[in-house]
């Protein structure tokens, strides 16, 4: 069949379509920053719109979606090291910001970002390489149509309780906020406890949902009594109407995890100024008050930020001592330990 | 070789290569890099575990879907069920809607979950793989072939011959659901929310993925690829002798008659292909509650609607314009089934390996610009859904009569007089459905280009992006509007398949 001359042409055409779609904007431009954020888009919006507004620089941001669970961005800058398309990293949590950190991924501020001193120490890293701001607490949310003032759950060891056998739930703890939370449970508990937990967790038949939004939803919608959740996604629900009450847990023990958002430079970023200025300016309490107001409600790590009044700060609530660099250290391992015992 | 190739061929696989082959191949340098890890992961018990859970899903799929995928197509292909013309074109829609719209939507309205609702979503989602590949095969069995089996044997004899027929071609179509079921997690995550967790073979890939393991990720993908790539060339070599040219002396066997059978036979089938395109589309839509929510979701999303229209039209393009010369060159070929192989690779690894892969290939200095913009998005695309657009138009191509164009040639024609006045009206119609058919598959693809820089910008990324933190009528709004962008093509299909069948005599 002699097809030669159309063939080629449609070829032609086809590469042509491509190249005309794919002429890409380069890297390195003077008033523009790439942000990767493992938080969700309309909450960072809501912060970089300002950024944009104040300092005329333009943010071109890459969010990940919860099919990731924080870690698609983390995997494209671990392959993107090489050359590096992002400048700064908003990591919603802690543990893989630490990662990156011992991957060679990002690189330490020096001198530190204006603002930063005024983060408490354990929330920013002694190097420079992160530093925490506007938070979430790992709270229980308990739907109070399925469960009794009198027996509202105030306790992580209540997951494990066989009153509520097949009533909680917490999320397979592979991923997000919830890997960081037993991890660090296992730093400040020890090995034994934390084995008693996680056997716990099993024994009990504690539902396992995909991600602590869908964890948050379905005790809102009375699919599960209660569970581990992060105060942002309680929140949410809270606003759709949902009848739901956020426990801080342990306050008479261990207290209860407060994780940081994280921000940080990455080693080799095509506009490193912008990217201090970004950082700078989320490390303000400007920020910090635009994240509190908004319907995530996240918690100001600074003090004296303006936040309404149901946004709970540390000294309101007893807070777990944590050192998030143990943590980052142990959480690769735990991770392939808890995919394994959670099949 | 049988025959010389030109240059076009020579760029087509040069092309090949590029966007399919070289991303697909890359991540397995990870096995290079820490083969303790890589041989740890390929031994790890919870792996194989995993991966037959998976085949035990699959199993229970198939055990539904090929029956009823065989009855389906045995219908549509040789009965005169009232309005089977119609319920042929309807057959293939549940395909184009990603797994997770059929979750969201009336199983979201339902509350199923567990194994049972795993599998009835995998049902509903890829029978028409099954029905249309026996459609096909069966579409061949001649009037001549019929009458004399009838004549020799009865109306069983025809039935078992059509089943002999029909089954290796719903295998076909059963290959391709599987390699599918074998890259998902997100359906299994999401129904088991609650009560017991089932984990499938995808997750321990992407337990590797999260721990950032290079060689645990390579260890882990062997298993998968070598089922998946064992299937999908047996399925090719098969499809081969399925597709052998039809001489114009050839007379469709004529629809057996199904009696009193027919009227409720119609109506199960009705009912059957409503499960999976009209039930999920009305569920979005009682669930999108108001036209407000759904205008302010298009107003908020209209920069990546226009995105995600303007990638499928690119992709699907380059799709068909590239499945030309490779299906010209297979016909070339004294072993095809390497030509196979490379076009069927990037579907069988798992898509954020390949995804892992464009960004080695693409992120360099002198690469950057295909890598920062929305090309590295197409040429994803196309390598990894070219065998979409390649299998059909192969089937198109093949059964254009070589005489034909030998007579046309003696009689003095040209190549350019061959391809216009013989194979182009010939084609044209299959060819748009092709066209169709990979534009809508192009938007089922999330987890190769969540990796990528361009990516985020699609539609199904922005569905992802808020199917977890959005109220549910937002979400079912942007399931809809996907839904929208995929309406053009299947507008455009839904009018030439009525057309070509009606061209066909069928109507």
């Amino acid at each position: 069949m002699a097809i030669a001359p159309w063939l080629s042409m449609a070829l032609g055409l086809a590469l042509l379509l491509g190249i005309g779609t794919g002429c890409g904007r380069g890297g390195q431009e003077a008033g523009r920053v790439t942000l990767y954020t493992s938080l969700n888009e309309p909450t960072v919006r809501a912060v970089i719109s300002v950024f944009e507004e104040r300092t005329g620089i333009h943010v071109h941001l890459r969010a990940d979606t919860e099919r990731d669970k924080t870690v698609g961005l983390v995997r494209t800058l671990m392959e993107e090291r090489h050359r590096p398309r992002a400048d700064v990293f908003w990591n919603s949590e802690t543990a893989n910001t630490i990662r990156l950190k011992h991957h060679g991924v990002l690189r330490a501020l020096d001198p530190p970002p204006a603002g930063s001193d005024r983060v408490p120490l354990q929330y920013r890293d002694p190097d420079g390489y992160w530093f925490g701001f506007a938070a979430r607490a790992r709270i229980l949310i308990v739907n109070t149509n399925r469960v009794a003032p009198e027996e509202m759950p105030d306790s992580m060891w209540d997951l494990i309780d066989p009153r509520w056998r097949g009533r909680a739930g917490i999320v397979r703890p592979v991923t997000g906020t919830t890997l960081t939370h037993l991890a660090a449970l296992g730093e400040v508990l020890g090995p034994v406890e934390l084995e008693r937990f996680l056997g716990g967790i099993q024994a009990n038949e504690c539902h396992l949902p995909p991600g602590n939004g869908r964890l948050a939803t379905l005790v809102g919608e009375g699919e599960i009594d209660f569970g581990f959740t992060d105060t942002s996604d309680y929140r949410l629900v809270r606003r759709l109407g949902k009848p739901v009450q956020a426990v801080y847990p342990d306050q008479d023990t261990i207290g209860t995890l407060v994780i940081p958002n994280t921000v940080s430079l990455v080693r080799g970023g095509p506009n490193p100024e912008n990217g201090r200025r970004l950082i700078e300016f989320l490390l303000s309490d400007e920020a910090e008050e635009i994240l509190a107001h908004h319907q995530r409600g996240h918690i100001p790590l600074k003090p004296n930020v303006h936040r309404p009044s149901e946004v709970k700060v540390p000294g309101e609530f007893n807070v777990m001592a944590v050192d998030f660099e143990r943590v980052g250290a142990v959480v690769e391992e735990r991770l392939a330990e808890w995919d394994a015992r959670f099949r | 070789m049988r025959a010389r190739l030109h240059s076009w061929h020579y760029l087509a696989i040069a092309a090949l290569l590029i966007a399919g082959v070289l991303p697909s191949l890359l991540p397995f340098a990870g096995w290079l890099g820490e083969p303790g890890e890589a041989w740890a992961a390929l031994v790890d018990p919870i792996l194989w575990t995993r991966l037959l859970r998976t085949l035990g899903i699959l199993a229970a799929t198939l055990l539904v879907a090929l029956p009823v995928g065989l009855c389906q197509g045995w219908l549509l292909a040789r009965s005169d069920l009232p309005g089977r013309d119609w319920f042929l074109i309807l057959t293939p829609l549940p395909l184009f809607l990603p797994p997770l719209v059929h979750v969201l939507s009336w199983f979201g309205l339902l509350g199923l979950k567990g194994f049972p609702a795993i599998v009835l979503v995998y049902i509903i989602a890829f029978t028409p793989f099954v029905a249309l590949m026996s459609v096909k095969a069966l579409s061949q069995v001649s009037q001549a072939q019929a009458e004399t089996l009838l004549l020799e044997g009865g109306p069983w004899a025809v039935l078992r011959d059509d089943l002999r027929q029909a089954l290796p071609a719903a295998g076909v179509g059963a290959v391709l659901a599987s390699v599918l079921v074998l890259s998902d997690f997100a359906v299994a995550d999401f129904l088991t929310a609650v009560g017991p967790k089932v984990t499938v073979y995808a997750d321990s890939l992407y337990a590797h993925h999260l721990a950032l393991r290079n060689g645990g990720i390579a260890g882990a993908a062997i298993p998968g690829v070598i089922l998946s790539g064992l299937a999908l060339v047996w399925a090719l070599r098969y499809r081969r002798r399925l597709g052998t040219a039809i001489g114009p002396d050839f007379v469709q066997a004529a629809p057996l008659p199904l009696g009193r059978a027919r009227m409720p036979l119609g109506f199960l089938l009705a009912l059957l292909i409503a499960m999976g395109t009209l039930l999920p589309l009305l569920a979005l839509v009682i669930q999108a509650q108001s036209v407000e929510v759904f205008w302010q979701q298009a107003m908020l999303a209209r920069g990546r609607i226009g995105f995600t229209a303007l990638l499928g039209l690119a992709v699907s393009l380059g799709m068909v314009l590239l499945s030309l010369p490779l299906v010209s060159l297979a016909k070339r070929m004294q072993r095809p089934w390497a030509l196979d192989l490379m076009i069927f690779l990037p579907f069988a690894v798992p898509a954020l390996f390949f995804g892992v892969g464009l960004i080695r290939m693409w992120n360099h200095p002198g690469t950057g610009w295909i890598y920062d913009g929305p090309l590295v998005l197409w040429l994803a695309l196309v390598g990894r859904y070219l065998s979409f657009a390649y299998l059909p138009m192969a089937g198109v191509l093949e059964r254009v009569d070589p005489l034909l164009t030998e007579a046309a040639r003696l009689d003095g024609a040209g190549p350019g007089a061959c391809l216009w006045r013989i194979v182009w009206p010939l084609v044209r119609g299959p060819l748009l459905l092709v066209w169709c058919w990979s534009f809508c598959f192009t938007l089922r693809e999330l987890d190769s280009l969540i990796l990528l820089h361009a990516g985020h910008q699609s539609l199904l990324h922005h569905l992802y992006a808020n199917v977890i933190f959005s109220r549910p009528d937002e979400v079912a709004s942007i399931a809809l509007l996907l839904i929208l962008v995929a309406a053009g093509p299947l507008l455009v299909y839904l009018a030439s398949a009525r057309h070509l069948l009606a061209r066909s005599g069928r109507t």
